[in-house]
């Protein structure tokens, strides 16, 4: 009898680092993993069956597609190199809490499973539905880098008129639009798949080769020794599996065995990964530009497959991941344009809006007009959510500067003090 | 004339069956989602599969939390035989009331129909916002409660699936972020009342940049002006308010640009 839930497995593979084997065990949502020697960890968390009205199907179905994103996202992921993805499943009668799985491998003074600082990692799951057959998807993604403390908010700052200002991404975390697939078409995608995902002799399509990964139900522990190109040689990290070389998912490959044509939500996440590869750096100047074109294919691939209105969330995070890159890169007016282009996707985002008025400083003189049309944007990042810390400590630095410059302040002091006295208490008292 | 008579009252007993009851979520703030009519959703098997896509569709929960775990947490009820008019004449100020205790915070109805060769699907959607229906019945001077928005707007690509041509993230986000934020200020919530008020009149000034005309347009933007007074009006009731923290950040607000920059 199949025992989908009961039989938990880890599938993985890393590049990169050795790993001790006990790191490929088979693990649950409840003692998630991560690979400590990648950079980028990517945590595939069971679609979850909601008002399932054929269960076997439906929990089939569910295993099938983590599996498959799972599968999937290693593939398209190892061109950023030094990546892990682990497939994490639920226990009988549990849910995968997300929180906790992210909380868990990010905790501090854990020497093993957890990420080291700078390390960053993904999560992506969802919950499906299914009617008449068809599967109703939704996929849900979260991101983030570790800090000192645990997972931190992605920031830019920039020194203007003597005070330090700061913004985030507007989100990092979203929900995407859900998709439909038909329950015989991902039985067929996961056939293809599987068979598709052979380790051959040599790197060439044309070599022998023997299926691995054939069941949602199998580990799958394997690292990467070598690369060439897309070619990636791997090791079993377990006796009796197959070596070999093993071709990594090409930019734009369209194969009508990947669950990305259906689920393009697995060609953002492949650009997170992409991005976050970025932000931990390391990488060579032609690396860094190999990886910030694969960046950018996955979001188009994305927008072209999912309209604006649909998904107002990604769209606007998409512009705003490109304008962190622009920005990093010192192209500073292109990033400013960038993340106004996310405020308007997102126009009710307090950080989306706090992120537009810190970028837009970039090259503007520090005077009375250029403060008072920060304090206006701050004021209304402020208005649609009271306690984001990034808008409250900008403000506190532009009332910094408005001390320093009283000339410059709408404000006469007294009203200034006050004004100041209430982001302090607000900001907890700093 | 008896036949008449017997006529009408078996319309208006229909009229009132239309709106049967729909539990909303015990102790949470709800949206209704109540049956569409029209040709597109032909037997009661094609609505009932529509609510339940739909409910899917909006309905997160837990997933929301995870998302965005500062959200006042909204659910989505499907409700299986309310089918109210297109016009809303059922919702009475009795009927009004109770969704109102209920925390029912908007009604969402209307018509999906496919036509035309080949068949395309349009819909008028309405949205009934319950606190402004609410305080229009207390004899407040507020606009119309009901909004109606068509779709496929102008230049928007043919939709094959009629809860993907309906569920639009913004125009609900809009919707609720309006009634929610009138619902807290007559709570007297005042920061949360302000942050939604401004959240709402962010995403209706959105709204308003895309291809809507007539009787929505004109109804969108009387939703929108008021909005901003809201908001307005929350500081000056917050400030003149001697429980409201002497510390609290809305004093950082003017009541002239309620929502600073962000329009």
């Amino acid at each position: 009898m199949r025992r989908p839930f009961t039989l938990l497995t880890l599938l993985s593979l890393v590049a990169a680092c050795a790993l001790p084997a006990r790191a490929m065990d088979i693990r649950a949502c409840s003692a998630p993993v991560v690979f400590r020697g990648a950079a980028v960890n990517a945590l595939v968390l069971p679609w979850r069956a909601d008002g399932a009205t054929s269960r076997d199907a439906v929990l089939s179905a569910s295993r099938q597609i983590s599996s498959l994103a799972h599968l999937q996202l290693l593939m398209a992921m190892l061109k950023y190199s030094s990546v892990g993805a682990v497939d994490l499943v639920a226990e009988p009668g549990r849910s995968c809490d997300v929180d906790n799985v992210l909380a868990t491998v990010s905790r501090t003074g854990t020497p093993t499973g957890t990420l080291a600082r700078g390390q960053a990692v993904l999560a992506i799951w969802g919950r499906l539905f299914e009617q008449d057959g068809e599967l109703f998807l939704q996929t849900y993604l979260r991101f983030a880098r570790q800090g000192a403390q645990g997972l931190a908010p992605e920031t830019i700052s920039l020194d203007w008129g003597g005070a330090r200002f700061e913004a985030a991404l507007p989100a990092q975390a979203l929900s995407f639009a859900p998709r439909r697939i038909r329950l015989d078409e991902l039985a067929r995608i996961d056939a293809a798949s599987r068979a598709a995902l052979q380790v051959r002799e040599q790197p060439s399509e044309a070599s022998p080769g023997v299926e691995i990964g054939r069941s949602f139900h199998e580990s799958f522990p394997y690292a990467i020794v070598e690369a060439r190109g897309d070619w990636m040689r791997v090791a079993p990290m377990r006796p009796g599996l197959p070596a070999g070389w093993l071709r990594a998912r090409p930019a734009g490959d369209a194969a009508d065995w990947q669950l990305a044509r259906w689920l393009p939500e697995l060609d953002f996440a492949d650009a997170i990964a992409g991005w976050l590869r970025l932000q931990v750096g390391g990488l060579q100047p032609a690396e860094r530009e190999r990886m910030a074109s694969a960046v950018e294919a996955g979001l188009t691939r994305y927008e072209q497959a999912v309209p604006g209105d649909l998904a107002p969330s990604a769209w606007g995070l998409g512009a705003a991941l490109r304008g962190q890159l622009a920005w990093t890169q010192g192209r500073r007016a292109e990033a400013a344009e960038l993340f106004a282009k996310a405020l308007q996707r997102l126009p009710a985002s307090a950080a989306g809006t706090n992120l537009a008025a810190v970028a837009s400083l970039a090259g503007t003189k520090p005077d009375a007009a250029a403060m008072g049309q920060l304090s206006q944007r701050l004021l209304a990042a402020l208005a649609l959510s009271p306690r984001d810390p990034q808008v409250l400590g900008n403000l506190q630095a532009l009332y910094g500067v408005y001390a320093k410059y009283p000339a410059w302040s709408p404000w006469p002091p007294a009203e200034l003090a006050e004004r100041r006295e209430m982001l302090r208490l607000a900001s907890g008292g700093q | 004339m008896r036949g008449l008579l017997i006529a009408l009252l078996m319309s208006a007993a229909g009229a009132q069956a239309a709106v049967v009851n729909c539990a909303p979520a015990p102790g949470r703030f709800t949206v209704l989602l109540s049956e569409p009519s029209g040709g597109a959703l032909p037997d009661r098997a094609a609505v009932e599969r529509f609510l339940n896509k739909l409910q899917f569709e909006l309905d997160q929960e837990r997933d929301e939390h995870w998302i965005n775990p500062g959200a006042t947490p909204v659910a989505f009820r499907a409700c299986p035989r309310r089918a109210p008019a297109l016009d809303g004449s059922e919702f009475s100020a009795a009927v009004v009331e109770q969704l109102h205790d209920q925390r029912v915070l908007l009604e969402v109805w209307g018509v999906v129909d496919r036509d035309g060769t080949p068949p395309v699907l349009s819909a008028q959607m309405n949205y009934l916002l319950v606190p402004l229906r609410f305080a229009a019945d207390q004899r407040e001077t507020v606009p119309s409660g009901l909004q109606r928005l068509r779709y496929p707007e102008a230049g928007a690509a043919p939709a094959t699936d009629a809860v993907q041509l309906i569920s639009k993230p913004l125009d609900l986000d809009a919707f609720i972020a309006s009634a929610l934020g009138l619902k807290l200020l007559r709570e007297r919530a005042y920061e949360p009342a302000h942050a939604n008020l401004c959240r709402a009149a962010s995403l209706l000034g959105a709204m308003l940049k895309r291809p809507i005309t007539g009787r929505s347009k004109t109804e969108l933007t009387a939703l929108h002006a008021f909005v901003q007074d809201s908001a307005g009006r929350t500081l000056r009731e917050a400030l003149a308010d001697a429980a409201y923290p002497r510390a609290g950040l809305l004093r950082l607000q003017s009541s002239a640009q309620p929502c600073a920059g962000g329009q």
